[in-house]
């Protein structure tokens, strides 16, 4: 019983500590990139944790299946999460490369959904769409700003 | 139990941090990402209170706050920055944007 409690808290200063990881990279990495990497990796493994030392503490058939429900969403939501926040933040151009140092899409020309912005490689050859230059004209200004 | 204390605390700093960048953060993007992070130390934190009330019920509200922050960032993301300008596509959600940020 006492071994079980001392897991169930290790367990949970392990999760919190994750949190606070995940907190500690989202104050100190350079890019949104980079801040949206941190925080999907580190929370997801925390929830999880979390949810190891929660089934510890009781192991009783309702409780597991809840878990294992919440293990499952967040398992599979945390991701896509991540990746829809990442392809918002490349679509709209405030991404510094120079700080991430790769710019795959822009460099093997599969930029098509448009990044036509001061801080990512412009393309000569595409054609300059006056209504979409104003929109990321002044999306690109209030993101600097 | 000082221990899940301690965990409690570390959730609260990783808030913390969440409520500076969001706050702070120079792009929208880094303003969502702040959100997905208070989404999910706000689920970490019902999990510490089911393990330290000892209150198993606190477990359903962490699994609609899972959900719901999921729906919640993908809500967010489409308020980022330029919707996708040069694909056929989305059109529609362009539209739907553009008379957004207007009004």
């Amino acid at each position: 019983m006492n071994v079980a409690e001392l897991a169930v808290g290790l367990l949970a200063v392990a999760g919190g500590g994750l949190v606070a990881l995940a907190g500690l990279g989202l104050l100190r990495l350079p890019d949104a990139l980079t801040r949206a990497s941190a925080v999907a990796k580190a929370a997801a493994l925390g929830v999880v944790v979390l949810l190891v030392a929660v089934v510890i503490r009781d192991p009783s058939p309702t409780v597991i299946l809840v878990v294992i429900v919440i293990a499952i969403a967040h398992v599979v939501t945390v991701p896509l999460s991540g990746l829809a926040i990442g392809r918002a933040a490349y679509r709209s151009g405030t991404t510094a490369t120079e700080v991430t140092g790769v710019d795959e899409p822009a460099e093997l020309g599969l930029v098509d959904f448009g990044t036509p912005t001061a801080t990512l490689q412009h393309h000569p050859d595409q054609p300059d769409d006056d209504a979409a230059d104003d929109d990321t004209q002044r999306d690109h200004q209030g993101g600097v700003a | 139990m000082i221990l899940v204390d301690l965990a409690l605390v570390l959730v609260a700093i990783g808030l913390l941090a969440a409520i500076y960048r969001g706050l702070r953060g120079p792009t929208a993007a880094d303003r969502v990402v702040a959100a997905e992070l208070g989404f999910i130390a706000t689920v970490c934190a019902l999990l510490l209170l089911s393990i330290r009330l000892e209150f198993d019920a606190v477990l359903d509200i962490a699994l609609v706050a899972v959900l719901i922050g999921f729906l919640g960032t993908l809500g967010l993301v489409r308020l980022v920055g330029p919707s996708s300008a040069h694909t056929g596509e989305s059109e529609a959600g362009r539209a739907e944007t553009d008379g957004e940020d207007s009004g």
